[in-house]
């Protein structure tokens, strides 16, 4: 894992807030729901990933 | 590496348009409305006051209104430049017919429409060049029938109530304008850069 994968969570994160707060003040909070839910499954992919990798490493190391 | 930025910037350049021409297409459009109106107080005092012929009274009115609406009215001036004899007051004068005209704005081919072509004609060429919705444009494609075809009072009342209705639809594309400008000018843009982090 590297310092730029955290960055790029960090910054869907910001990116996804700043979305949702632009659609909660056009009143469409719906779609605030939605893209909040769709920010937070594409960070969950990523930490899966990630996650994945680290006990890869971990098994590699036991061996 | 240079691969990614090019196409990162090709992104983020795509989105910042699409997000700012839907932003000004969302913000010129209380503006057209306004002229609209203003255009149409304009051929109101033309038909009720000045007997002006119908050409002529929408030329003042499109230079009343100016941009894109001015367009859309001088293409329907031009467009029924041929019909001299009819006025904007005139009553109950049918105007299908095509007499020729010393006009210079005349169509090449001195083929002059009808008032209900002429307007139907420019509303479709310039319609989808303004940021007018196609309700606002029904609200005006509403007159052509009635423009140079019936009684000054009657289209003096079609015109007031169009008027009445641009008002109205005035008032809520302000209220659109005020609700979603931001969504529209930065949300492309935001989704543009979440685009970019999530593939790069």
């Amino acid at each position: 894992m590297e310092i730029y994968d955290l960055l790029k969570i960090a910054g869907i994160g910001i990116i996804v807030s700043l979305v949702g707060s632009l659609l909660s003040q056009a009143g469409r909070k719906e779609q605030e729901s939605l893209f909040t839910l769709m920010g937070f499954m594409i960070v969950m992919m990523m930490v899966v990933g990630l996650m994945t990798k680290f006990f890869a490493a971990v098994q590699t190391f036991a061996r | 590496m240079l691969t990614q930025i090019i196409g990162g910037g090709l992104v983020m350049g795509t989105a910042t348009f699409v997000g700012w021409s839907l932003a000004t297409r969302l913000s010129g459009r209380p503006h057209q409305l306004r002229a609209l109106q203003t255009a149409i107080a304009v051929l109101q005092s033309e038909i009720e006051w000045g007997q002006t012929p119908l050409p002529a009274a929408l030329r003042s009115a499109a230079a009343a209104a100016g941009g894109r609406i001015a367009a859309l009215l001088s293409e329907a001036a031009v467009l029924m430049a041929g019909v001299a004899s009819v006025t904007a007051s005139d009553s109950e004068s049918p105007s299908g017919g095509a007499p020729a005209s010393t006009d210079p704005s005349l169509p090449a081919d001195g083929q002059a429409l009808s008032p209900k072509e002429a307007l139907r004609q420019a509303i479709q060429a310039h319609g989808p060049r303004t940021s007018l919705t196609t309700e606002d444009l029904a609200i005006l494609a509403a007159l052509a029938p009635i423009l140079g075809a019936t009684g000054r009072h009657d289209q003096n009342r079609h015109l007031a109530l169009a008027r009445e209705r641009l008002t109205g639809a005035e008032a809520l594309a302000r209220a659109n304008l005020e609700r979603y400008e931001r969504l529209a000018r930065w949300g492309p843009v935001l989704v543009g850069a979440a685009i970019v982090l999530i593939l790069s």
